[in-house]
């Protein structure tokens, strides 16, 4: 938690509320601008309102921006910044392991980062609800909470990155690569079906997949939190295991 | 039990050999001097006691536990200070000591009032709510080192710790080694600083390519070697490898 606290409280906090909170006012705007133009028949695809605020919310911008910018803000420097601030011989010396190190950089990073969009994604609701007026809560906060989670992944890649990495740019720029290569399959499947096969192999797939009101079913929404949880823990592991093999 | 136990230890970094079966112990309650000209090997041993490094093969133990197998537990008694690191620029001493207290183990009940003992005693008071980034070395050294003392381990390991600093600062960093020592604990330093050395040390190996060529107390190697003081003792055995 003193980590966590750290993190909220410094730039990086403050850079990710401001992003999230531009996000989150300019994004009815956005909808409204689109939905005026040709770009706006996309949003076809969906035979409701609601459905196509959700899906533009979640699906493209939101998603899109949170995961490739806002989350690996907390987490790209966990490691390589310490080591080209030459603090990891300090912190290591301590009576605590590489792993715990590792896992305690990536939990901070997402509890700080749940502290930064969990309560402004709440409050977004009540902004949104001025333009799809009822707009359904159970799929909006479920899909929410899978997108926190989502983050997870980006920081689960970031750590990896930066634990490999000797260089913050090249560890912020690598999570921003994979990201947005992992993105495509799910953002592409909309307009080429072909792409949905693809697309389940990524969790962007899972976090978005209430984004319809009437889809939402507890024992799935369980199973997905889980698959997105397994999703992670590849990153962790291989980001766990070449820190433990590493001559510092 | 001794303090350190260095038993034929090797490191290789790919065709480099920094460590080429060195095997010392370090009785508890001394000053230790781990001498040696730059690329000695010094930084990679303390470096395996801490647990940063791993020997190629050998045993490295602290108060006998073996600080590879064990490296968190043989942590809980070691103090390290690098010979290079940094310290987070915009927090004060006081912050950085609290975080480091806490990832020590300490509770965070008394900890600030421990950590305003530590600086009275090392002598940075004055600075302890200013921004580390805006600190003198010496003050900044002086942070390092009550980071290092700061849970009271029973073995203290200094890389280098004088480099850098002027005279007055030297001597305040030595004075609190051998102060720290005299309460029962062991202080290992690596130097390349024999004056320092032949000022607090009890014992003094000295290391030259990753082997060690000479030990024993600084009179004794004085004594062997009919020299005036060890920079004379470490000539002759570094001419004669």
């Amino acid at each position: 938690m003193l980590n966590a606290t750290r993190m909220v409280f410094s730039i990086r906090g403050l850079l990710a509320l401001m992003f999230t909170i531009y996000m989150i006012v300019a994004i009815g705007w956005f909808y409204d601008a689109i939905a005026t133009t040709a770009l706006g028949e996309i949003l076809n695809i969906f035979t409701t309102q609601e459905s196509q605020f959700q899906w533009f919310v979640f699906d493209s911008a939101l998603v899109k921006l949170t995961t490739l910018f806002v989350a690996p803000i907390f987490v790209f420097d966990a490691i390589s910044g310490d080591r080209h601030q030459e603090r990891l011989g300090l912190y290591l010396s301590r009576p605590i392991s590489r792993t715990q190190h590792v896992l305690v950089r990536t939990l901070s990073a997402f509890v700080a980062f749940g502290i930064v969009y969990l309560p402004l994604i709440s409050l977004g609701y009540l902004q949104f609800t001025t333009i799809v007026p009822g707009l359904t809560p159970g799929p909006y906060f479920a899909t929410s909470f899978l997108l926190y989670l989502l983050a997870f992944f980006s920081m689960s890649v970031g750590i990896f990155i930066s634990v490999v990495s000797k260089n913050n740019m090249v560890s912020f720029l690598a999570t921003f690569g994979i990201m947005s290569f992992a993105m495509l399959p799910n953002a592409m499947k909309y307009s080429m079906p072909a792409m949905e096969t693809a697309a389940i192999a990524t969790p962007h797939y899972y976090a978005t997949y209430f984004i319809k009101p009437g889809n939402l079913d507890a024992l799935s929404y369980i199973g997905i939190m889980l698959v997105m949880i397994l999703f992670c823990l590849p990153f962790l592991y291989l980001a766990i295991w070449r820190f433990n093999k590493e001559d510092l | 039990m001794p303090a350190i136990e260095i038993i034929d230890v090797v490191k290789e970094y790919g065709d480099v050999k920094a460590l080429q079966g060195l095997t010392l112990t370090v009785d508890e309650g001394k000053v230790f001097g781990f001498c040696g000209p730059n690329g000695a090997g010094k930084s990679t041993t303390i470096k395996i006691l801490v647990g940063l490094v791993y020997p190629t093969s050998g045993t490295a133990k602290v108060l006998g536990i073996d600080a590879v197998e064990n490296g968190v537990e043989a942590r809980a008694h070691i103090g390290y200070l690098p010979e290079q690191y940094g310290m987070p620029g915009w927090d004060t001493p006081r912050k950085f000591l609290k975080y480091i207290g806490i990832l020590s183990g300490l509770s965070r009940d008394g900890l600030d009032e421990k950590i305003e003992k530590m600086a009275k005693e090392i002598g940075f008071t004055e600075y302890l709510d200013r921004r580390i980034k805006g600190l003198s070395k010496g003050n900044k050294q002086k942070v390092g080192i009550a980071q290092a003392f700061l849970h009271e381990p029973k073995v203290i390991l200094f890389d280098e710790p004088t480099t850098g600093l002027d005279p007055i600062g030297r001597n305040e960093v030595l004075a609190a080694m051998k102060a720290y020592a005299k309460q029962g604990n062991t202080v290992l330093f690596s130097t390349h600083i024999l004056t320092d050395v032949e000022k607090i040390c009890d014992e003094v190996c000295i290391l030259y390519k990753g082997k060690m060529i000479e030990d024993g107390t600084p009179g004794e190697l004085r004594q062997k070697h009919g020299a005036r003081d060890l920079d004379e003792v470490f000539l002759k055995v570094a001419q004669h490898e």
